[in-house]
């Protein structure tokens, strides 16, 4: 597992998201003060979610064709896309936000 | 477990069209808990696809592209028994019958028609026979791709949607692009003026050559090319043409069997045709609108999956969903730009700059928003659709004002 700084919990207000350059990219929200990870790529496409519409029940809008992922489970919750995204554990330690994104996925 | 609506398992849907309307409406009848049998038979070979892909990722990145809509297991899961590579040659409305084109007869309790439009013809360049080109398969995109190559000049008839998602991709893979649109902008029927200059604009950078205004007189086939003679006199060669000219609509069956028909199969609010058991939905129905008080018929993605998720809950339940807000993509140039609501505005206020890489227009008629396009700015989409539905007019300094979230004036 490594853990991976994204910002400061100040530094990322709620209804806004991160996008944290790591290969794969990851995709970090706030969302009522709740941190989220997952997929930055859109599963149905070359999209970057976080670029997306975060709304308050925890779900993002793909900016490119809407479809929606719930960010708890990742799964895809309208059409175009049916793919889930898949999801990372987020960290807070003291005002520190990091994302913990297994060795395999950042191969 | 209870099925309020639908608890007869000997009831029978059957969907005719296995596109993107017939497969969203299939899954949501399950979804809505309908426990009878649903027949989905659609005429194309493939599983159930997705359109828009065909004139971008199907041809660019053919390796790492699904354009399938549902996982191949989806519908045996939720029983959903298909018929794939059939043609349904007759609806019979006495005896409530289908009837394939190998004779098979399938009855029904419900119908849906999701037949959708295919391309339409041009007689004048079909007459060349070879190395003429349109788009609306997987097939057709299949056949473009050996079409598409570094060097090939491409001549491209039409400048809407297709055409120029055609040029933007041609492009990409090398070929050498001409388009000739009869009038004299592009985009004529789905984009303000403002996008479609700019959207020329950027097609042009990247050497797309246009011409406007211009008509075909003929077409022939001169040595080992093809040229097209234009009415200001113009004679253009290429290697092939490729042709979006629109749509026809699928209405056979439905004018066949005595429905009602007027450009598009007629359906009201809860997507029912003039007969109660048989519904329409995608781009082959025209939608009664209560709030326009009018029929309108779109041919977008969204409508097709709205739409028929509204026809599938209208045969389960009896009861449809509301109308949202038109909205529809096109991905051409490496741009993402969305439109949605009305393309016919007093006024266009560019958030942003037009000179960036994204901005966003909002429309204006009589001080309330009634339309919007973004491009690379999705993320304005959502308030946007919000402002245009609830037919808001807000300040015009706060719209205009690109660092503040558009977020905030719909709350
Ligand atoms: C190349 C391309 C790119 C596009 N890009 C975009 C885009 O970027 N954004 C957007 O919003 N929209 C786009 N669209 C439009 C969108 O794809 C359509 O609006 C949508 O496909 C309509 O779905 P439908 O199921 O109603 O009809 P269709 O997709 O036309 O499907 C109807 C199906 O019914 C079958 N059928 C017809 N008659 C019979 C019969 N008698 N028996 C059996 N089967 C029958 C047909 O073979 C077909 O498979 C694009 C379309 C094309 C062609
Ligand atoms: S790329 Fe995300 S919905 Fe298409």
């Amino acid at each position: 597992m490594k853990r991976i700084f994204v910002c400061k919990t100040g530094e990322l207000a709620s209804g806004e998201a991160r996008k944290v350059e790591v290969n794969p990219a990851v995709a970090v929200f706030n969302v009522d003060g709740v941190f989220y990870a997952v997929a930055d790529r859109c599963s149905h496409g070359n999209a970057s979610m976080s670029e997306g519409y975060v709304e308050d029940d925890a779900t993002v809008e793909c900016p490119l064709h809407a479809a929606r992922f719930c960010l708890k489970t990742g799964a895809a919750q309208c059409l175009p896309a049916t793919e889930p995204l898949r999801t990372f554990p987020v960290a807070v330690a003291g005002d520190e936000l990091y994302v913990e994104i297994s060795e395999e996925v950042a191969a | 477990m209870t099925r309020p609506y639908s608890a007869d398992a000997s009831e029978v849907f059957v969907i005719i069209g296995a596109g993107q309307t017939g497969a969203t409406a299939a899954a949501e009848m399950r979804q809505q808990g309908f426990s009878g049998r649903i027949i989905l038979i659609g005429e194309e070979p493939h599983l159930p696809y997705e359109r828009p892909p065909l004139s971008k990722d199907v041809l660019l990145q053919p390796a790492n592209t699904r354009c399938q809509i549902y996982p191949d297991t989806f519908y045996s899961d939720n029983a959903i028994e298909l018929r794939l590579g059939h043609r349904v040659t007759d609806l019979n409305l006495t005896l409530r019958q289908v009837v394939l084109a190998n004779g098979e007869v399938t009855p029904f309790d419900k119908l849906l028609l999701a037949t959708g439009s295919r391309v339409r013809r041009y007689p004048l360049l079909d007459r060349l026979e070879r190395d003429v080109y349109t788009l609306r398969t997987l097939d057709d995109a299949e056949a473009l791709k050996p079409v598409l190559q570094p060097g090939k000049r491409i001549l491209i008839v039409g400048g809407g949607v297709i055409g120029l998602e055609l040029a933007s991709s041609a492009v990409d893979l090398g070929a050498q692009v001409q388009v000739i649109e009869q009038a004299p902008r592009l985009m004529g029927r789905g984009a303000p003026l403002v996008v479609a200059d700019y959207l020329q604009e950027s097609h042009r950078q990247r050497g797309v050559h246009f011409h406007l205004g211009a008509g075909l007189i003929s077409a022939e086939r001169g040595d080992g090319e093809i040229v097209l003679t234009l009415d200001n006199g113009m004679c253009l060669s290429g290697d092939a043409v490729i042709y979006g000219i629109g749509v026809e609509l699928n209405t056979e069956l439905a004018s066949a069997a005595g429905l009602a028909v007027d450009k598009g199969v007629l359906i009201n609010e809860h997507c029912r045709t003039s007969h109660p058991s048989i519904y329409a939905a995608g781009d082959v129905a025209s939608q009664w609108n209560p709030a326009l008080e009018q029929y309108v018929r779109l041919e977008t993605w969204e409508n097709a999956k709205n739409q028929a998720i509204a026809a599938a809950q209208s045969m389960v339940s009896g009861v449809a969903r509301s109308f949202e807000v038109p909205w529809f993509w096109s991905d051409q140039c490496g741009m993402n730009i969305q439109l949605a609501g009305s393309s016919v505005a007093q006024e266009w206020l560019v958030r942003g700059q037009l000179s960036d890489s994204r901005f966003t227009l909002i429309g204006m008629t009589d001080g309330r928003v009634v339309g919007a396009v973004t491009v690379n700015n999705g993320r304005d989409m959502r308030s946007v659709k919000t402002l245009i539905a609830s037919q808001a007019s807000p300040d015009r300094a706060l719209l205009l004002d690109s660092t503040k979230d558009l977020r905030r004036l719909v709350c």
